[in-house]
């Protein structure tokens, strides 16, 4: 057995509420309910076990994390346990007081998501009125010693105003800008066929990413991630099945992915009942895609398989029924062809209504 | 970009910290770490935004006079770039 190493991060998602509605948000379709969320003495004991085991990064998201009381807690708790301490949040719900809590209790970095340029568009796709606070939090972010990324989430509907919140972003002084596709899990799978891009759309943003890449060079950093179903070959999946990350849900579940829920073969143990590294090591559900023993034909015999991975497992899941499927996305996949006609029939199709994300 | 690598000025970049345990020290950052060895640590902390990398490695040759200085600068400015590739440094 070669050794194995612990998780690089682990996500904490700790707690499913949310102020807004996201009709691409990841999040399951089913959802943690309050009562079921792990308490403060849990969580910090999960942190505690997480640093011991020689994870680095801890992600504090949700749902809103700030929705929780202990969350300046939990910062702290991680921080002094040497943790790089990453808080993913609306911005929604988080004053300017609760800010500087965190940043004193040592938060190390803030990622804040926009949802458009425009505040009508961006209410829309939110389900809220979240825009202008969002605006306002980030400006609260840029007067505290804090790393801040400003995540740019584009679909079908806003990909045209790509500039324009290029252009805000840096208005609001960010260190980073992340510019991702929509993916189509949770919610988004639900409305991905008002989501997918158009190919003209795809190749439209990616010169408006490199121009935006080669103007801020000196000054903010710009990472970009591909859309999914036009892509030849599908992305490393979490960086590798059971390899980087580890999700704890609201309830304690330790996921591989946040999307893990949706392939049915899996058991999920909790933090509740078993120590972490021991989850880790031994639970089913993170051992099923270790490595590479699962793996059918073309992945098995693929040159590509220690790059990627053979994709994403949920993806799989999804279009092709089965989990340990080549992830369809693939353009050696045998079930490509149903992407293909997921991508068609979602551009043929006159826009249904949104599903909005609930609890 | 065209000026020579010994004028420019690394910089840390806004919160990237080093973390260090009894064993070893990592360099963290926003999106990952860099396990750090030996003098790197006196690297990183030189590069505080206000000494060229000309000065950096002035104060490195100061700080390890048993060690050649070419063999300094030749593994200091290697250690700079790959900093600056995992986006730890700006320079
Ligand atoms: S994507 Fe939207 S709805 Fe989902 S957790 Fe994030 S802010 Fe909340
Ligand atoms: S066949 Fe499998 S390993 Fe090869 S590129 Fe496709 S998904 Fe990756």
């Amino acid at each position: 057995m070669p050794i194995l190493n612990p998780p690089a991060s682990l996500v904490a998602e700790l707690t499913h509420r949310c102020p807004l509605h996201c009709v691409y948000c990841s999040n399951p379709i089913e959802m943690a309910k309050r009562e079921s969320e792990l308490t403060t003495p849990q969580w910090l004991d999960v942190i505690e076990q997480a640093a011991k085991m020689g994870i680095l990064h801890l992600h504090l998201t949700g749902g809103e994390p700030t929705l929780r009381d202990d969350v300046v807690e939990l910062t702290r708790h991680a921080r002094k346990l040497g943790l790089y301490t990453n808080l993913i949040t609306s911005g929604v719900g988080v004053n300017e007081d609760k800010l500087k809590q965190l940043c004193d209790a040592g938060l190390d970095h803030v990622q804040l998501s926009f949802q458009d340029s425009q505040e009508i568009t961006a209410n829309e796709y939110a389900g809220t009125k979240a825009h202008l606070l969002k605006i306002k939090t980030a400006q609260m972010i840029r007067t505290l010693p804090l790393a801040f990324t400003l995540n740019i989430v584009i679909h079908r509907e806003n990909i045209s105003r790509l500039n324009e919140m290029i252009a805000l972003s840096e208005t609001l002084g960010a260190d980073r800008i992340e510019i991702a596709h929509v993916q189509y899990y949770g919610w988004a799978f639900k409305n991905r066929g008002r989501l997918i891009p158009t190919l003209e759309q795809v190749k439209e943003a990616n010169t408006i990413i490199q121009n935006a890449k080669e103007r801020l060079k000196d000054k903010v950093r710009i990472d970009f991630v591909l859309p999914d179903y036009y892509a030849k070959f599908p992305k490393p999946c979490m960086g590798g099945w059971g390899k980087t990350v580890m999700l704890i849900d609201p309830a304690g579940r330790a996921l591989p992915c946040h999307s893990a829920m949706v392939i049915p073969e899996l058991e999920f143990d909790s933090v509740t009942e078993k120590p972490l590294q021991e989850i880790w090591a031994n639970s089913t559900s993170f051992n099923q895609f270790r490595g590479e023993a699962w793996m059918k034909e073309p992945c098995s015999g693929c040159e590509r398989k220690t790059q990627d991975f053979g994709g994403c497992r949920c993806q799989a899941q999804m279009l092709a029924g089965d989990a340990s499927a080549t992830d369809p996305v693939c353009s050696l996949s045998n079930q490509r062809a149903s992407v293909q006609n997921e991508v068609e029939t979602a551009m043929a199709s006159t826009p249904t209504s949104w599903t909005y994300r609930t609890l | 970009m065209s000026e020579p690598i010994h004028a420019r000025i690394p910089k840390l970049i806004r919160n990237c910290r080093l973390n260090q345990t009894s064993t070893d020290a990592v360099l963290l950052m926003p999106e990952g770490a860099l396990k750090i060895k030996g003098s790197g640590k006196d690297v990183i902390e030189l590069c505080n935004g206000t000494l060229s990398v000309q000065e950096i490695l002035a104060q490195l040759k100061k700080r390890y006079p048993q060690v050649k200085a070419t063999q300094i600068e030749i593994e200091a400015i290697e250690f700079l770039k790959l900093l600056r590739e995992k986006r730890a440094v700006d320079f």
